[in-house]
C-alpha cells in the first residue's frame, strides 16, 4: 500500500465509472435546480447546524466559473475553479470509452503521485474552512 | 412545514452521519474526507452503490426520502416567501 500522500485521490474517484456516471447525474440536477433559480442538494451539516461544512458555497462557485465570472465564483469559495476542473474530469471519465478513460486516469494518476497536488488541496481545503469560521463567514445559510 | 424541514434535516444528518462511518471502515479515510467535503453528495453516491455490502438499503431509502421531502418543503417555504400580486 502507497504510504498516504503519494495515494492519489481524485484517480480513486476517476476509476470508478459508474459512481462518477450516478455523480455526474446527481450534479446536473442539482445544477438544473440551481439555475432555476430553486434549491437542489441540501448540504445536511449547514441544515442541521446553520454551520457550512468545508464544501458548502462550492456548487455556486463551478456554477459561476461555467459561466466565466471567475471573481464571483472566488468569492462564494476559493476551491471554485480547482472543482470545476475535477468535476470536468470526473464527467470525463464517466462518459469516455474504457481505453480513453484508462489513458486519462493514468495522467492524472501520475501527475497526483509526482506533486502530491490532491492531499496539498485537501490541506488547504480544510484550513480554508477554518478560515472562513474565524472570519465570520460560518453563519451565512444561503452558502449551500 | 417548517417542522418538516426540521425533521427531514436531521434524518438527513443522521443517516450521513451513519453512511460517513461505514466509508471510513470500509473505503478508508480519503474516501471518507471527500464524504465531508462533497456535502453529503458523495456520501449518497457510495451509500447506494454500495448498498448490498453496507446493508444499510432501509437508511439509505430513508435519507432519500428526506432528501426529496427536505427539496418539496423548501419548494413551499420558498414559495410562501414570494408575496403575492
Amino acid at each position: 500500500m502507497k504510504p498516504w500522500p503519494r495515494r492519489p485521490l481524485l484517480t480513486l474517484l476517476m476509476r470508478q465509472p459508474v459512481a462518477c456516471r450516478f455523480l455526474t447525474f446527481l450534479l446536473l440536477a442539482h445544477f438544473s435546480l440551481m439555475q432555476l433559480g430553486l434549491n437542489g442538494w441540501s448540504c445536511p451539516f449547514l441544515l442541521a447546524t446553520q454551520r457550512p461544512c468545508p464544501g458548502c458555497g462550492l456548487s455556486r462557485s463551478v456554477l459561476m466559473c461555467a459561466r466565466g465570472n471567475l471573481q464571483e465564483a472566488l468569492s462564494f469559495h476559493a476551491f471554485g475553479p480547482l472543482s470545476a476542473i475535477s468535476i470536468g474530469l470526473l464527467i470525463l471519465s464517466a462518459f469516455l470509452p474504457h481505453d480513453s478513460r484508462e489513458r486519462l486516469t493514468t495522467q492524472v494518476e501520475r501527475f497526483e503521485i509526482a506533486t502530491g497536488a490532491s492531499h496539498l488541496a485537501l490541506l488547504f481545503f480544510f484550513l480554508y474552512w477554518a478560515m472562513r469560521m474565524v472570519a465570520g463567514h460560518g453563519t451565512i445559510p444561503a452558502l449551500a | 412545514m417548517e417542522i418538516v424541514l426540521y425533521v427531514t434535516s436531521l434524518g438527513s444528518l443522521i443517516c450521513w452521519i451513519m453512511t460517513l462511518v461505514q466509508m471510513f471502515k470500509r473505503a478508508g479515510a480519503l474516501q471518507g474526507i471527500l464524504g465531508i467535503i462533497t456535502c453529503g453528495l458523495w456520501a449518497f453516491v457510495w451509500g447506494w452503490l454500495n448498498v448490498k455490502d453496507t446493508n444499510q438499503k432501509t437508511h439509505m431509502m430513508v435519507w432519500t426520502v428526506c432528501i426529496v421531502l427536505g427539496m418539496v418543503a423548501n419548494f413551499v417555504v420558498m414559495g410562501s416567501l414570494v408575496p403575492a400580486e
